[in-house]
Parts: C-alpha cells; sequence; structure tokens
C-alpha cells in the first residue's frame, strides 16, 4: 500500500500553507510562496483577493474588466523551506478498535499531503522521520522528486523507534537547516512526561522556525471507549519506564478523559503562547479532508481544531 | 451436626469463607485480554492515585464477602443449647430450664496427669465453670449432679437445684471409685428414671475422662437412643489428661484351630511404648495360672495353650488383668475365656449313591446345606471307615477340620457325633470302636436302617431287635404331644406350618419294626397309617452313656419319599441340632443380653443356665429393640417379638462372666438339646473396631443417641479459658435472627462499596 493517496491529494488542489513569518517579515522579502505587488520577479497567476488580502496588491486594470478584485502573483525567490516533520516511535503504530487506519498510517497520508500542497505552490519541501533521534532526512528542494522520494521513504520504512526522544530529535534537525523554515510535526506527542514535547517545542521555536503541530489522536486514546469491560493487560509501545499493568478501562475512564483534555490544554496553551500552531487530528475521519480543513481554516485564522 | 464446636463444620465454614476471598482476588487478577497501548504514562499516574482506594475497597469487599458467608454458616449453625426456655423469662419454670451435670467417678478418673491433678478434680473446676456460665446465660436454671462409674451411683445425686454453692458442694464431695466406666449408665438413669423427662432437659454436661467409650452393641440399639432423638444436647466436656490412652483385653477365638488368644489393644499416644504386665487367674478359684510382661503390647496376641496346658477336662473361666500399668485405664474387669468344646460329626455312608445326586447321604448334604455349622461335618463311605479301622497306619484321602483319619484314630477326643447310614457290614473293630464310642455321655450316635443293614451286629451294638422289613403306606408324620391346637414348635416349623405341611402324602413304603425297645427309650417322631398302629420311625435311646437316635427308615426314594417334602429338612436339621454340640462358643457382653432369632432356637421355653447354676428365663431388658420400653421379665409366650422371620428371644443379662448354657422346655425333642449354642460372656467384645477413643466415643454415642440426637465433645481448656466465650458458644439466645440481620447487612455493605468503588462512579457505558 502506498501512503500517496490520489484522493488525499485531491481534496488538496488549490491549497496553500502560509508562513506567519512569510506575513510579518513582507517588506523585508521573507516569505515562503508569495507574490508581492512590485518584485521584480515574474509573473505567475491572479488570485482572488479575500479579506486580510494587501489592497496594494489589486491588479486595478482586471479590476476595471471584471469588476472584481484579482491580486497578482510572482515567482518570488524562495528563502524558507517547509520541513514536514513525522514521528516514528512505536507508539504511532497505535490503531484502537473504533479507527480506520493507524495514527502511522494517517501521519504519513498526511505528510505526503502537505509535500504536495507545498511541491503544487512550487515550494521547497523536504522530510524528516524521527523517534529516539533523526532516523531519516531529505533535505528541501522544489522539485517533484520530492514528493516520490518521500513516498517511497515511507512506504519503506519499518523500523519504528523504540522511543520518542523530542528534544534531541528537534535538535539535531535544527542543526540541518540554517534557514529558518516553516516545520510541520506531525506527532501524537507521547514523551516520558509532558513536558517533554512542549519544552522541546519551545527550544525550536527559538530558532526562529515556525512551526506547526499536528497531533495525530485515536480516539481509544482520547475516550478510553469500545472495548469490552473487563480487566485487560497492557503492555507498553515503547521502551522506557512504562511496564506492563492490568487496568480495568471502565474504572478510570471517566478520570481519564478528564486528565487528557487538562493535559491537551495544557500542552495547546503552552504551544500557543509561543505562537506554535497546533491542531489535533483524529484518525477516525479521512486524512485528505481533515488536512484540507485545516490548511483552509489557517488560510483564514479560523479554529485549529480538527 | 451442625453444631458450633463441631471441627469439621467449623473448617467447612473457614474454608467457604476462604474460598470466596480466594475468588475474589482471583478473579481481578484474570485479565484475559492482552494487548499494546500508546499511553500507558497517564494510565499510571491514574492507577497509582488511586491505588490506595482500590485497595482498600478491594480488601473492604474481600472482607464482607468472607463474613457474609461465615454469617449464613453461623446462621445455620446455630447454638447448642438453643431453643432452651431459660431465655424467656416469662415462662420460667414451664421449659427446659434444668441441666444435668453428669461426672465420670470412675477409678480412672483419679489418674493424677502432668500437673499432679487428678481427673477428678479438672472435673470440679470445669463444673464449676460450667455452672457460672449456665447461671450467667439462664439466670434460673437448675443445676442437678449425678455420677457414675458403671453404674448410676445412688448415693451420689442432687436433685436439679437453683444454689450454686450447694452443687459445689456436691461436687466437693464426689471421690473416686475403684469401678469401672460405663456411659450407658447415666443415659438410661436419665432417659429411664424420666426425672424431669428427656424433654424437659435443657442440656446434659457429661464430665469424662473418656478412658474408654463403654457401651456395647445392645446399649447401642437401646430405647434411649429413640427417646432421645429430640431430647437435650449432651455435652461432653473431656476432662482428661488428654492423651486418650486405654487399653484393652480381648479374646480371640481361632475358628479352624479351636483357639483362643488373647490379645491386648493400645490405643494413645503411649501405643506400644510401656510394657503390660498381663495375669491371668482361674476364675473360680482365683489362683493365679500365669503372670506375664508384654513389651510390645500393640501386638501382643498370646495363645491360650501357653497358660493352660494340654487339653482341659473342662473350660474354665480365666480372669485376665493388667496390672501396674502406668496408664489412665481403669478397665481392670477380668475378661472371662476358656476353651471351647471341639465338636464335629461323622457320617458313614454305608450305601453311597452312584451317582451325586443320588443316595442317602446327598439328601442329607442337601438338607444341611443352610445349617451355620454344616461346615464342620465330615463325611465316609463304610467301605473307607473299615479300611481305617482295619489298617490304622493308612491315611484316608479325606481331608478338612474334622478330617476322617484324624477323627477316627483319635477316638473320642475329636468326633462326638457320628451317623451310620444304612451301614451294611461295619468291621469288628469298627463296631468295637462303636461300643467304646457310646460308652461316653457326651457322644451322640445316629443309625438309619436301610434294605442292606446289617441288623444284627447293629441290634447287639444297640441292644435292640430289628423285624423283617414291613410295608407302610401313605400316611401322616406325627410327634408325640404336638396336637393341632397347640402353638408349639418344631424346629422352624409353628403347629400351623406343620398342619398346612401335605403330611399326609408322605409315604413310608418301607421300614424295619423296632422291638425289644428298652423303658428309657421313646418315640420322637411316628407315622401314623389309618386303620393301623402308630409306626415308629425316630426313636431315640439311652443306651450306655450316650444317647442314640434310631431311624427305622431310610432317606433312599425307594422306602420313602421323605426327602422331596418340605418336612425332610426340618427335621433333619432338628435332629442333628439335638445332638450336636455348639461347636464354638457364642461370645457376649457381660452385662448384655443374649438376643437370637426364634427360627433358630425354636422354643419359646428356651432358657439360659449360667456358670454358677441359675437359669435365666426369656425378658424384656429395658433397652432390648423388644421391649419398646417396658419393663420387666415377661411370658414366655410373649417374650417372642416381631413376626415370621423377624422374630427374636432375648435372655438375660448374663452377670457372670463364663459359659452360659441353654435349657429347653417340657417338649419331647426337648432333651435332645441340651448341649445346644453355648454363650460365652465377656466383658468386652473382641471384635468392636476402636482406633481413636475419641471418635470411638462419638460414633458409639451417634448409634447410642441416634442420628438425630444433639451432641458434642469439648476440650475443656478450649472453651472454659473465655466464660464470656462459652456462655456465647452455649447460650440458647436467639442469634439467628440477628446472625441472618448481619448477612443481609453485609451483603447491603457490600452492595454500597462496589458502587462507591473508585472507578464506578460516573461510568459511561
Amino acid at each position: 500500500m502506498s501512503y500517496l493517496d490520489p484522493e488525499v491529494l485531491a481534496r488538496l488542489e488549490g491549497l496553500r500553507l502560509y508562513p506567519r513569518f512569510a506575513e510579518k517579515s513582507a517588506a523585508a522579502g521573507s516569505k515562503l510562496t508569495h507574490s508581492a505587488k512590485g518584485s521584480s520577479l515574474e509573473f505567475v497567476d491572479y488570485k482572488i483577493y479575500t479579506p486580510g488580502d494587501d489592497p496594494r496588491r489589486i491588479d486595478w486594470k482586471v479590476f476595471g474588466r471584471k469588476d472584481r478584485y484579482f491580486l497578482r502573483s510572482y515567482e518570488g525567490e524562495t528563502n524558507c523551506n517547509l520541513w514536514v516533520v513525522l514521528d516514528a516511535s512505536r507508539s504511532m503504530s497505535f490503531k484502537g478498535p473504533q479507527a480506520k487506519m493507524s495514527k502511522w498510517d494517517f501521519a504519513c497520508k498526511t505528510a505526503l499531503g502537505l509535500v504536495y500542497v507545498a511541491l503544487k505552490n512550487r515550494d521547497a519541501c523536504g522530510l524528516a522521520l524521527f523517534a529516539d533521534g533523526l532516523l531519516e532526512i531529505i533535505r528541501p528542494k522544489s522539485s517533484w522528486e520530492i514528493l516520490s522520494q518521500s513516498a517511497h521513504v515511507l512506504d519503506s520504512f519499518k523500523s519504528f523507534g523504540l522511543q520518542t526522544a523530542f528534544e534531541k530529535s528537534f535538535k539535531s534537525l535544527a542543526g540541518e537547516t540554517a534557514k529558518r523554515s516553516l516545520m510541520a510535526v506531525i506527532s501524537d506527542f507521547f514523551g516520558s512526561n509532558t513536558e517533554e514535547p512542549a519544552g522541546a517545542f519551545e527550544a525550536l521555536a527559538a530558532e526562529k522556525h515556525e512551526l506547526l503541530a499536528m497531533r495525530i489522536v485515536d480516539p481509544f486514546e482520547e475516550e478510553l471507549s469500545g472495548l469490552a469491560p473487563g480487566p485487560c493487560r497492557l503492555l507498553p509501545l515503547e521502551v522506557g519506564r512504562e511496564k506492563a499493568m492490568e487496568i480495568d478501562f471502565q474504572e478510570i475512564q471517566s478520570e481519564y478523559r478528564q486528565r487528557w483534555r487538562q493535559e491537551e490544554q495544557a500542552f495547546a496553551r503552552r504551544l500557543g503562547r509561543r505562537r506554535i500552531d497546533y491542531a489535533v487530528f483524529r484518525t477516525l475521519e479521512d486524512p485528505g479532508s481533515a488536512l484540507a480543513r485545516y490548511l483552509t481554516q489557517r488560510s483564514g485564522a479560523g479554529p485549529t481544531e480538527f | 451436626m451442625l453444631s458450633f464446636f463441631s471441627p469439621l463444620y467449623v473448617t467447612a465454614g473457614i474454608a467457604a469463607a476462604g474460598f470466596v476471598v480466594f475468588i475474589h482476588y482471583y478473579s481481578r487478577r484474570a485479565a484475559r485480554r492482552e494487548f499494546a497501548f500508546s499511553n500507558l504514562r497517564l494510565l499510571r499516574e491514574i492507577l497509582y492515585a488511586k491505588l490506595p482506594k482500590k485497595r482498600l475497597a478491594d480488601a473492604l469487599l474481600a472482607f464482607l464477602r468472607a463474613a457474609a458467608v461465615l454469617m449464613i454458616f453461623l446462621f445455620l449453625a446455630k447454638p447448642l443449647l438453643r431453643g432452651v426456655a431459660g431465655r424467656d423469662e416469662s415462662r420460667r419454670g414451664r421449659g427446659k430450664d434444668v441441666f444435668w451435670f453428669v461426672v465420670d467417678v470412675s477409678y480412672s478418673m483419679g489418674f493424677k496427669d502432668a500437673g499432679g491433678i487428678t481427673a477428678l478434680e479438672r472435673v470440679r473446676q470445669a463444673a464449676g465453670l460450667t455452672a457460672e456460665v449456665l447461671k450467667r446465660t439462664y439466670r434460673n436454671c437448675r443445676i442437678g449432679l449425678l455420677s457414675f462409674s458403671d453404674a448410676v451411683e445412688g448415693n451420689l445425686i442432687l436433685a436439679p437445684t437453683h444454689d450454686i454453692v450447694l452443687l459445689r458442694q456436691s461436687l466437693d464431695r464426689l471421690a473416686v471409685l475403684p469401678k469401672q466406666t460405663g456411659q450407658a449408665a447415666w443415659v438410661e438413669w436419665l432417659a429411664a428414671g424420666k426425672r424431669d423427662g428427656p424433654h424437659e432437659i435443657g442440656g446434659v454436661f457429661v464430665f469424662t475422662d473418656m478412658a474408654k467409650h463403654g457401651f456395647n452393641d445392645e446399649q447401642k440399639n437401646s430405647p434411649p437412643s429413640q427417646l432421645n432423638r429430640d431430647g437435650p444436647p449432651i455435652i461432653f466436656i473431656a476432662a482428661g489428661s488428654g492423651s486418650g490412652k486405654n487399653r484393652r483385653l480381648a479374646a480371640v477365638y481361632d475358628e479352624n484351630k479351636g483357639e483362643a488368644e488373647i490379645r491386648i489393644d493400645c490405643f494413645g499416644d503411649d501405643r506400644g511404648k510401656s510394657p503390660v504386665a498381663l495375669r491371668i487367674e482361674e476364675a473360680e478359684k482365683g489362683s493365679v495360672l500365669a503372670a506375664m510382661r508384654v513389651n510390645d503390647c500393640q501386638a501382643s496376641t498370646v495363645p491360650l495353650e501357653r497358660f493352660l496346658p494340654g487339653a482341659p477336662a473342662k473350660e474354665r473361666a480365666l480372669l485376665l488383668k493388667l496390672e501396674q500399668d502406668r496408664l489412665p485405664i481403669d478397665d481392670t474387669r477380668p475378661l472371662a475365656i476358656a476353651r471351647p468344646v471341639r465338636g464335629g460329626v461323622l457320617i458313614i455312608d454305608g450305601e453311597p449313591g452312584r451317582r451325586a445326586d443320588e443316595g442317602e447321604s446327598f439328601y442329607v448334604r442337601e438338607a444341611l446345606k443352610s445349617m451355620r455349622y454344616a461346615g464342620r461335618w465330615s463325611w465316609i463311605v463304610e467301605e473307607e471307615a473299615n479300611r481305617i479301622f482295619n489298617e490304622p497306619s493308612r491315611s484316608a484321602g479325606a481331608s478338612g477340620p474334622n478330617s476322617v483319619p484324624e477323627a477316627l484314630r483319635s477316638g473320642a477326643a475329636a468326633a462326638q457325633q457320628i451317623w451310620l447310614l444304612n451301614a451294611h457290614k461295619p468291621a469288628p473293630a469298627f463296631v468295637s470302636f462303636l461300643r467304646n464310642f457310646i460308652q461316653d455321655r457326651r457322644h451322640k450316635l445316629i443309625v438309619s436302617l436301610g434294605p442292606g443293614s446289617d441288623l444284627k451286629n447293629l441290634g447287639e451294638l444297640l441292644t435292640v431287635l430289628f423285624g423283617q422289613a414291613q410295608e407302610a403306606g401313605e400316611g401322616r408324620l406325627a410327634i408325640k404331644g404336638l396336637r393341632q391346637k397347640d402353638e408349639k414348635w418344631l424346629g422352624n416349623f409353628s403347629a400351623t406350618i406343620f398342619n398346612e405341611t401335605d403330611w399326609r402324602k408322605i409315604k413310608v413304603n418301607k421300614y424295619f419294626p423296632a422291638v425289644n425297645l428298652p423303658d428309657s427309650s421313646e418315640t420322637l417322631l411316628a407315622f401314623e397309617v389309618p386303620g393301623k398302629e402308630e409306626i415308629p420311625l425316630l426313636i431315640k435311646l439311652n443306651s450306655y452313656q450316650a444317647q442314640i437316635f434310631l431311624l427305622t427308615t431310610t432317606i433312599d426314594a425307594g422306602w420313602t419319599n421323605l426327602p422331596f417334602k418340605g418336612a425332610f429338612p426340618v427335621i433333619i436339621r432338628g435332629l442333628l441340632e439335638a445332638v450336636v454340640s455348639e461347636p464354638l462358643a457364642r461370645e457376649a457382653q457381660v452385662g448384655g443380653y443374649w438376643t437370637a432369632p426364634a427360627q433358630t432356637l425354636g422354643y419359646s421355653s428356651v432358657s439360659l443356665i449360667s456358670p454358677s447354676g441359675r437359669k435365666l428365663s426369656p425378658t424384656y431388658p429395658s433397652h432390648s429393640p423388644l421391649g419398646r420400653g417396658q419393663l420387666g421379665p415377661t411370658t414366655p409366650r410373649e417374650s417372642v417379638g416381631g413376626e415370621g422371620d423377624s422374630g427374636f428371644i432375648c435372655l438375660g443379662p448374663l452377670e457372670e462372666p463364663g459359659f452360659y448354657k441353654f435349657s429347653w422346655g417340657g417338649l419331647p425333642v426337648s432333651g435332645l438339646r441340651e448341649e445346644l449354642p453355648q454363650i460365652l460372656a465377656a466383658y468386652l467384645p473382641d471384635n468392636a473396631p476402636e482406633s481413636d477413643l475419641t471418635r470411638a466415643v462419638g460414633r458409639d454415642l451417634k448409634v447410642l443417641l441416634g442420628a438425630g440426637a444433639k451432641w458434642t465433645i469439648i476440650p475443656m481448656s478450649e472453651v472454659f479459658k473465655n466464660p464470656k466465650k462459652a456462655s456465647m458458644f452455649l447460650a440458647a439466645k436467639e442469634i439467628s435472627r440477628p446472625v441472618l440481620l448481619g448477612v443481609f447487612l453485609l451483603l447491603a455493605a457490600e452492595s454500597l462499596v462496589v458502587l462507591l468503588k473508585p472507578g464506578n462512579k460516573g461510568t459511561r457505558h
């Protein structure tokens, strides 16, 4: 099975991923995919004006003909890359009783969708897999070769990491790129504690990278529902402090849900303070739809909850 | 019995509660599903936070469930003295507010334990404590005191009283008596004496050292077992040294060898360790015959020959005693033992059939098949007997306990009865032997005459003349003195059965008329043919000192059809029972009664002659299965109980040790039965199983008191250490309802705990 799913890609047609820092520092010319009036760059296309666009870029001649606002887009130089950073630890292989696919399958399809969106917009895109360190890395390019290369890497990937080391992995990744980049981290963010992934994000954000935290969640991990009542023996997916334990989910279901929500809110708040975009994707739905909705809402600054 | 003190019941209750706890915890750990999960960290944090509460709830649940099970057991068990009216003050005086203290004052109660305290002193303490407990529990109860050894000690009885001080004084006055223990005595006293009645007694506390059980077979089937069925609970307070040591003498008879052995059984902790001094005395004279030391008493069997060398001319009773015994044994009762009279019947068949199913001996064998001592017969054909007497060194092929060569060679010592079946030509040596044989008054000779009988020689031997064989015909058998309306007996046949039998169709085709019969002869069985004189068929002769029975016809089908009629086995058995002494004595218990099926004895007028010559007539003993509660002697006719095959005759009590003999009434054949079964009365039955004294007590009590009776054995130290505990257990307070309420409360609490258990609150399914 290939994670390069045409249905997913079809849902992403016409969507773009804008870095926030590109808008902020547009004067300095920093951008991922942008159009700026007056630039010396080659004209690429027209784009329908939407509220929030710079009105200075409206092509008034076209407005005269069409009576509608259009913006002119130019192919500018690319000085910021998209890194799709994918968690390849064992915990990502989990698939709950109600989920359509495992978190890993969902993440791979989402990652390739992001790569596709970036390439479609002629942006440079790279892929990194991490677990207890960086496992695979494909340096950013703007050619379509990246997509097939990424798909091949993900399709053939088997060796999940035994544990997740966010800080170490992110530090390695930061060393791989000197440029300010947009990094979309796709993970379940299960670390040895709640502090670790958030701290790693904060450290990476300090390098001036723009970060997207895309959390892949299995419904069972969130609700602990869908299993017949009775005691279960649970084995840890990752190697660490956790040991096997026996538990009756029903006995702790409500408290678990409460704690889950609390931890997630705290995580989101902490990332929000660093202006790190946080989005939750549930494996219960189609990855193409979820990603498309996310990109659409992100571009419109809508809610990031999926 | 579902009692608090039943170890089995307590064990079962604890086991059930334990099982509940086991299931509780086992089921919690039986996680059959297993899978890998990604977010164990959060689960662990939650679980650890809940763990103390969860463990507490689990333990509480297990406790509640186990307690509920135990309470159910308690509810079913109920206290020992439940239902005693003392609980209800308003009904005072009308209920079971009387308790009896029954104290063993037999010799063994004087045995001092390691602390130097006698068992009786311990009993005083225990009884005092028990009285306090009872008084505390039932304020208005009365307590009576009864002491016993081998019988109830009449001068040591305290009527039920409220006065505890008086009771204590009476307890202090108790003293050990040099007597044996007989538990049955007080049971009979309480049951038969009807003092306060068995149904009015709240409980009987028996303070004894359990030295031995002391019940015999007759007592086990006694009326108290019936009367006590709904009677008071009996609580045995084991106030002895606790070791349960005991020794017992028993006599063992080897029926094949015809010898007796003495066995010493030891029980308890000291088995086999301490040597025992055994002394044997002659019962009548009191002279000491032997004294020996038995080291390994567990396996001691001493042949009687060792003390009675040679064949005793007459049986004599011996007293066996255990002396210098360190153990708390009061079983010093002597055991009477004597050599049984050897018996045996030699049948000499003068005209054996050519096939196995013909000839006189065949019919005799068939008739004797069901006789219990038929195995003690020997058969020999006349020719073989002649050869043996002519050639004494020759060994005949016969075998068995009374083999012919042995019997013949040893002469009068072995075979005491000889039956000549149609002897054709006995050898002179054989006739000479027979002449000597009938010199002894103990010997019997039966002669049946047939077509080839040597009438001359036999006639000389019997001093009788025989006429020519004459023909008779179809007629009726008659027994002298038997009339149609007389309800008397002939063997197994009542008069009714006798008259219903088709005697008239019995044919005697030929017979030899015996003439010149001596005056002492007596016709026992006659053949009546209409129109003719009575033809004597079975004649009893007194010749020399012996008794001779003469059958004037043969059992051969050619001379009579008697063998094919139902009356034939009866006649044969009656004849043989008359001449055969019971080869082995039957054992009975001294103090007990001899019961036997009426069919075996056949006479209502039977009586027993004791070793000292006293005549014992049939009686209803107070605890006889026939007595149905009646006391005292009855008429012979009434002494036959039951109907048909279940009739019994009861004789006794056998108060003396030694051999008892039957004595028969005035019927014509009664004189033939003077030496029928002898009864050896001994103190302890040799075959009473007794592996453990306490268990034996329990077993015997169960039999004695009946299956529905309530009784228990309490180690004194266990209960009376804590009078409150004893009061609770013995109390007649109705604890059933509180216990049942407790069960429901526990179950309700269990449900509450389950509901409030961590994790169950707010669970969404």
